[in-house]
């Protein structure tokens, strides 16, 4: 974790710069915080890009939200003010790479989304449930079709 | 030195430990000092309610029901065994009328007291 | 020699709260463990799907019984930011007295439990005796002590009365002057550093690669404390300052606590004494405009956030919430390579771990 405030204007300039044909999308939130979407092949490129070169390693948890339409994956980031990467996977999709080779600390909270969502992040080392029990058989609980018990 | 510094300070406290006799209190057989704001049980003024059920609404345990016919007849049941003492109730009441008293709120072994009428209205005229 | 496997939990002398651990012995020396979680899930983040705005305050209360008003405090900021409410400054000042007030307990109250998992069951004693006295000012303010209660969307649902103020401020010179003994016992103590000192070690690089928050992660060395770098009102009126240490070992943190102690009572005067007059909440409409927000604070523990989604109505479409003692339970199998069967109570102790929050 850092105080360090990263600069908004060169961190957008820098994902252009390495992913040209994306068109980048930003939005404010309400108590200051910044969110970025991306396409879900290109979440990991763009987090090395804020690792290595601004040095933003504080990954906060990862929130999983089944919109609807498809599985939402936010990973919300903090150097001295808040930075969220938004992704959208399709139901039929359900996989993206693991943060874990980059970010040790991201353990936890992929196996929380890939319990509670059904998501597969690929490379996690060890990717157990992490609150479910183990002879959990059920729906995963936050998908929307899952039914009150 | 540190030695002396010790007793010097252990000393009194000991002495007023030893001769303040025990903290607990003896209840029910002494009276029990409760705060001004103790969230205890929930009561009614009945004449206040309105049926509007907002307390209803509000309730985080799922305590209170009201059974509504129409605008005059109606009845609101409170579950204590279900009721989390939070005081949700008393501040969603726009009219002041559904309250929680400051007492202790005590067990029992009657199962019919855990579901309460608090309000059961019916229409007067016809 | 033989490897043995060790069971720490579910159920366990040791253990405040279920988990299970599975240590590998060589002799005395732990060389290898894994963790389980999730044996206190109530699933409390599908449980707020499921009941309005209002509601949630007390469901959210009751992710954990220690940092329980942080976490009412986190939501109902976040729920105001998607009302685009502004909370008067007097119910904003006076949740925050009850945000420094728990942070004080917390830290007795874990001062209380590393005193035992040592087997010095005095400072034990004096430490939740001391806790009394904010359990007493707590429950003078709010009505419980434990359950505060004390939030509502647009502010708080207590208020001060001048002399309640002065009898507060007098408990809390008396508080001020235990909390600073207890400083000195952890200062100047030679069994309590001898059996804390140089265990648990966890270097600035491990706290930076584990993402790891909170007192855990300033004793190792970094200097983060939310309520100082990104403010909320009334925090960028008032001054403290965030002890810091380098060593990283469970001495380390014993010593940020207290001093963390030290400086929520000197808030907790300053707040009293700048109280300002007004109203203490706004009305706030049950239906909450569609959109997302990200709250943050800090807690006991560490940074929490949670991520709120609505869809217009007056049921919150996606709660998020994470408890900063999961940052620290990443970090448990390292700090417990190569300690000593004796020392393993004393590395759990000092991790302060909130089982309740991490599992929800």
């Amino acid at each position: 974790m850092s105080n360090v405030k990263f600069n908004l204007e060169a961190l957008l300039a820098a994902w252009q710069r390495a992913f040209p044909k994306l068109k980048l999308t930003m939005e404010t939130l309400p108590l200051d915080e910044v969110v970025v979407a991306f396409p879900p092949e290109y979440l990991v490129p763009a987090v090395c890009v804020l690792t290595e070169q601004f040095n933003v390693r504080h990954l906060s948890t990862i929130t999983g939200d089944d919109t609807g339409e498809g599985i939402a994956l936010l990973y919300h980031f903090w150097s001295g003010s808040g930075l969220t990467l938004r992704t959208r996977l399709p139901y039929d999709a359900l996989h993206i790479p693991s943060l874990t080779g980059i970010i040790p600390g991201a353990v936890f909270y992929e196996r929380e989304a890939a319990e509670m969502l059904g998501v597969i992040f690929e490379g996690h080392p060890a990717p157990q449930p992490l609150l479910m029990p183990d002879d959990w058989e059920g729906e995963h609980p936050l998908r929307a079709s899952a039914e009150d018990r | 030195m540190r030695c002396l510094e010790s007793i010097a300070y252990l000393f009194p406290r000991i002495w007023r430990t030893l001769a303040r006799g025990p903290q607990t209190v003896a209840y029910p057989l002494s009276p029990i000092d409760l705060p001004a704001g103790y969230r205890g049980r929930v009561h009614i003024r009945a004449e206040l309610c309105r049926g509007c059920g907002l307390c209803v609404r509000d309730c985080p345990a799922f305590g209170l029901e009201l059974e509504r016919e129409d605008r005059e007849t109606f009845r609101l049941i409170y579950h204590p065994d279900r009721c989390a003492y939070c005081g949700q109730c008393e501040e969603s009441c726009n009219f002041g009328a559904i309250y929680l008293d400051n007492d202790f709120v005590h067990g029992t072994f009657n199962r019919e007291a855990l579901i309460e009428v608090l309000v059961d209205r019916k229409r007067t005229n016809k | 020699m033989n490897r043995i496997t060790v069971p720490i939990g579910p159920q366990h002398p040791l253990l405040k709260e279920p988990m299970a651990f599975q240590l590998t012995v060589e002799g005395e020396s732990v060389i290898e463990s894994t963790l389980r979680l999730g044996y206190v899930h109530r699933g409390i983040e599908r449980l707020c799907q499921e009941r309005t705005y209002v509601q949630n305050i007390h469901l959210v209360e009751r992710v954990c019984g220690i940092c329980s008003h942080v976490h009412t405090t986190t939501y109902c900021q976040g729920v105001e930011a998607l009302l685009g409410l502004e909370v008067p400054l007097r119910g904003l000042y006076l949740r925050t007295l009850l945000c420094e007030l728990e942070r004080i307990h917390s830290h007795l109250l874990w001062l209380g439990v590393l005193a035992r998992n040592i087997g010095f069951d005095t400072i034990f004693m004096y430490a939740w005796r001391d806790r009394e006295i904010v359990l007493d000012i707590m429950e003078d303010l709010s009505g419980g002590r434990v359950s505060h209660a004390v939030n509502v969307i647009g502010g708080v649902r207590i208020d001060l009365t001048e002399e309640h103020r002065d009898t507060i401020l007098s408990q809390l010179d008396l508080l001020d002057k235990q909390v600073a003994h207890l400083l000195g016992i952890v200062e100047h103590e030679r069994s309590l550093k001898a059996r804390t000192q140089n265990i648990g070690h966890l270097s600035l690089e491990d706290v930076r690669r584990y993402c790891v928050v909170g007192p855990v992660a300033r004793a190792s060395g970094l200097n983060v404390d939310l309520r100082r770098d990104r403010p909320p009102p009334p925090y960028d009126r008032l001054t403290f300052t965030v002890p810091v240490h380098e060593d990283g070992d469970v001495w380390a943190r014993t010593w940020v606590r207290m001093r963390e102690t030290v400086e929520s009572v000197r808030l907790c005067r300053q707040i009293l004494t700048l109280l300002p007059d007004g109203p203490v909440a706004a009305r706030a409409r049950r239906r909450v405009p569609a959109g997302e927000v990200i709250s943050r604070s800090e807690a006991p523990r560490g940074e929490v956030i949670y991520y709120i989604r609505s869809d217009g109505s007056d049921i919150p479409a996606r709660v998020k919430i994470r408890t900063p003692t999961l940052t620290s339970l990443i970090t448990l199998p390292t700090q417990l390579e190569g300690v000593n069967m004796a020392d393993v109570s004393v590395v759990l102790a000092g991790v302060d771990l909130c089982i309740a929050c991490a599992d929800r």
